[in-house]
């Protein structure tokens, strides 16, 4: 209220306490703030001040010698500040954003190097947890101990090769065309699979190779090479076809080829 | 005048980590060339680049009565930010890659390989990949391991190296996720990923420990079922739809002798995939990205459909990831396409657009850090390179082929050039014959990948339940593999379809050499033809000083579409 005029601070400015500028028709002269009356609104048609064109930058400094705020308000009003440039220099500027982003922050590499450490942390925890076994190792070893003192309790039977014991030296017998059977109680072969109980119960030929027109499929099996589908198979062409009469009648059994052919003929003989 | 370039960035074309994850991967490969001296190389590097660095804050801070530039970008804090990141990539990649190098020099079985005890070791080892088809003659069925423990004379000490098995018929019932305790007689690699080879002799040999996790069996069970239908195809069909589907061709999987059908004939398979090579289309030879992009189109389409909320669709997605990765072979782009998809479903989760090339910077840093063996890695680079291809220049590309061509048809085009561009240095090393005829035959086959791919999919996901629906789908994707075959076999055939190239790094170097003339060539045939139409411009009266921005030019589609249309109209009076 324009007649309190006490150090009170005011909730609102009051538009008569604030310089209008000259063009909108205000006549400041014709206001009176201890009547309190209202600005007497001139006609807007009726020129009191020339109308001046331009931008407000300019109007500011053309108008300061009548008003010294008259900025103010219109800035107010539309939140154009007289330190912009013109309009002419707005269009020119070409603000379209057609850049790919390239410009860090302080911040953002802070947090992107956080980030990358964090990356790095995980990796190593990684790396070092694979290099812990332990727990894993233990629980293998039992199994492989047990294998290996049962193998030495079998060894003794007069196994021909010396893979009783060790992995590493059944290495001599695995191309060496042995019987199978003893050395498939080597550990760490398992010890009670289907195959450890077929080869037991298979006789093992004396002279090592088996006889094609003869052998029962566990035996067949036996031979390294040939699974179980390949004696089926091989049984399957002697009743068809009748008996072998050389070991290169292989050939027309279904599933060998000339590489298992040659697998698998130091341990196979043709017989009467 | 234009405004600083901070105000003229745009948010989605997010590039500032592309300089770390490339420091990271030059930083592994340095590592591996450089060898031994790499602690002394990487010192004098560090010292160059700060004091680099420093002498240019120096230089451009100018004088204490020097006033600030408001116009010219900040490049004095630029350069320091941006430094500041690279040097702390460098160093992360430089430890993780150092540590898993000293790792890897430690471990026994490498230990036993170097030592010249090549006997026979018994490790146990975790399978990871299914069984294959074996690369070597002297053996049937190979497939690779993770080994736990080794023992050599009863010596048992824990290992982490990666291993391939190679065993005869018998002994090939191995599965994936199981793991086994093998005994064989170890040698070193002389080619392939894994450190050493081990040879499997006799099927008892190997003992497995314990079965495959409950999911894993069951992605190995479908498999299966969807092997047993694509052995009913023809010749074509039992190589190339697998390999569409699952990433691995027909002839390299390993079937057991129990379920009956022949294997494939190695000689025309052979031969098909020379033709593929030859003809330069990848697709059928690799899973990429487009797998996992339709199966997270397709949940997020079924979750709009249904208006289901946002962390619906993203857990959906998560789950057909890992289902996709279950059933696909596993492989590095396989890894690429996961992790840069889960970056997407984060974005998803958060609700904000996600980004290709942020994501895959980010997936590139992390996969790398995490794994820096992958960073010799061909699947991984030629996987990385083709992404960052399609996502750099595929929209300026794209654009400037739109005025020459339909827009479905400028798209591939497009897709088919921004990956080659990255690609072909990497293949040129790989196998140095560049296909000339690459560009045409991918937007030929395009069209017909992605619904193959789709039906494929579809049918591996049935065969196991409902094997009549597997086959008949597994017919139609057959349909469109003839038509890849087809093409490559005639691409491929064609003499002029190649061009020998210099083999390895120099071939790379010249590769990439190349096509820098070939975009300088472009870029100057354009800059000409610029001034030349600026000339006409000023015949036409356009004053020099108010041409701002791209003055308007009709482009040839634009011309061809008005005269379709006007002529239409004209002779038909149809209104278009």
């Amino acid at each position: 209220m324009p007649e309190n005029k006490t150090n009170a601070p005011m909730p609102y400015l009051p538009v008569t306490m604030v310089p209008l500028p000259p063009d909108l028709g205000v006549d400041l002269a014709a206001f009176d703030d201890r009547t309190g009356n209202g600005p007497a609104m001139t006609d807007p048609e009726t020129p009191s001040l020339p109308k001046r064109r331009g931008t407000g930058g300019r109007r500011a400094r053309d108008g300061s010698t009548a008003s010294p705020g008259a900025p103010l308000m219109l800035s107010m009003l539309s939140g154009v500040s007289p330190d912009d440039h013109g309009a002419e220099e707005l269009l020119d500027r070409h603000t379209s954003r057609n850049v790919a982003r390239l410009t860090l922050d302080g911040r953002h590499a802070a947090v992107i190097i956080l980030v990358l450490v964090f990356v790095l942390s995980i990796s190593l925890t990684l790396l070092a947890q694979q290099a812990r076994h332990v727990d894993s190792m233990t629980a293998d070893t039992l199994p492989e101990a047990s294998a290996s003192s049962s193998a030495r309790s079998v060894s003794p039977s007069g196994s021909t090769t010396s893979s009783g014991s060790t992995p590493s030296s059944s290495s001599a017998s695995s191309q060496s065309p042995t019987p199978q059977t003893p050395s498939q109680t080597a550990p760490p072969a398992q010890t009670s699979s289907s195959s450890a109980s077929t080869s037991s119960a298979a006789p093992a030929p004396s002279s090592g190779l088996i006889d094609l027109n003869a052998a029962t499929a566990e035996q067949l099996e036996t031979i390294n090479g040939v699974g179980p589908v390949t004696a089926r198979r091989i049984l399957d062409h002697r009743a068809q076809n009748g008996r072998f009469s050389s070991v290169d009648d292989l050939l027309d059994v279904p599933g060998i080829g000339a590489k298992t052919l040659e697998k698998i003929r130091p341990y196979v003989t043709v017989g009467t | 005048m234009r405004a600083p370039r901070a105000e003229r960035e745009r948010g989605s074309a997010d590039r500032r980590m592309m300089p770390a994850a490339l420091a990271v991967w030059a930083t592994l490969l340095a590592r591996h060339a450089v060898g031994e001296h790499w602690d002394v190389a990487v010192m004098t590097a560090m010292g160059v680049s700060l004091a680099a660095g420093v002498a240019v804050l120096l230089l451009t801070r100018g004088g204490p009565d020097a006033r600030p530039r408001k116009a010219a970008p900040r490049i004095g804090p630029q350069c320091l930010w941006h430094a500041a990141v690279l040097l702390a990539a460098v160093g992360c990649a430089t430890v993780a890659g150092g540590l898993s190098d000293l790792a890897e020099s430690r471990d026994p079985l490498i230990g036993l390989l170097g030592s010249g005890e090549s006997g026979v070791v018994t490790v146990t080892a975790v399978a990871t990949t299914p069984v294959m088809s074996s690369e070597r003659r002297e053996a049937d069925c190979q497939i690779d391991m993770r080994v736990r423990t080794v023992w050599s004379r009863d010596v048992g000490s824990p290992s982490n190296a990666t291993v391939r098995a190679f065993a005869e018929d018998d002994a090939c019932r191995w599965r994936q996720g199981a793991a086994y305790r093998v005994s064989g007689t170890l040698k070193a690699a002389r080619f392939g990923s894994a450190t050493a080879w081990l040879d499997v002799d006799r099927d008892d040999d190997v003992r497995e420990t314990s079965p495959p996790p409950g999911w894993r069996a069951m992605g190995t069970r479908m498999q299966e079922a969807f092997f047993a239908q694509t052995d009913r195809l023809g010749d074509q069909g039992r190589v190339l739809v697998p390999g569409l589907t699952i990433g691995v061709l027909g002839q390299d999987v390993h079937r057991q002798e129990t379920e009956g059908a022949s294997p494939v004939d190695d000689t025309y398979a052979g031969a098909l995939e020379e033709d593929f090579k030859r003809s330069g289309i990848m697709h059928p030879m690799a899973v990429s990205g487009s797998h996992f992009v339709l199966a997270a189109e397709l949940v997020r389409r079924c979750c709009a459909r249904l208006l289901a909320p946002r962390w619906f669709a993203a857990v959906g997605v998560i789950g057909a990831y890992a289902v996709l990765v279950a059933l696909v072979y596993p492989s590095d782009s396989v890894l690429r396409a996961a992790a840069m998809g889960m970056v997407g479903v984060a974005g998803l989760f958060l609700g904000r657009r996600s980004q290709a090339l942020s994501s895959l910077n980010w997936t590139v840093i992390a996969i790398l850090l995490i794994r820096p063996e992958l960073s010799g890695s061909y699947g991984f680079a030629l996987s990385c390179a083709a992404v960052y291809g399609i996502v750099l220049f595929d929209a300026a590309v794209a654009g400037f082929l739109e005025g020459l061509m339909p827009t479905t048809l400028a798209r591939a085009v497009s897709v088919t050039v921004c990956a080659q561009i990255p690609t072909l240095p990497i293949q040129v090393m790989m196998n140095p014959q560049v296909p000339l005829l690459a560009v045409p035959a991918n937007v030929v086959t395009s069209p017909v990948v992605g619904m193959t791919t789709l039906v494929g999919l579809a049918a591996l996901l049935v065969s196991w339940a409902l094997p009549g629906l597997g086959h008949g789908l597994v017919l139609l994707a057959s349909v469109g593999t003839a038509v890849l075959e087809r093409c490559a076999t005639l691409l491929g055939s064609m003499p002029s379809g190649t061009l020998v190239w210099p083999d390895g790094v120099a071939g790379a170097i010249a590769m990439t050499a190349a096509e820098l003339a070939c975009a300088a060539a472009v870029a100057a045939t354009m800059h000409a033809m610029r001034i030349l139409r600026r000339d006409d411009a000023a015949d036409a009266g356009i004053p020099d000083g108010a041409a701002t921005g791209t003055p308007y030019r009709p482009t040839p589609m634009s011309r061809w579409t008005t005269w379709w249309r006007e002529t239409c109209a004209m002779l038909f009076d149809v209104q278009h």
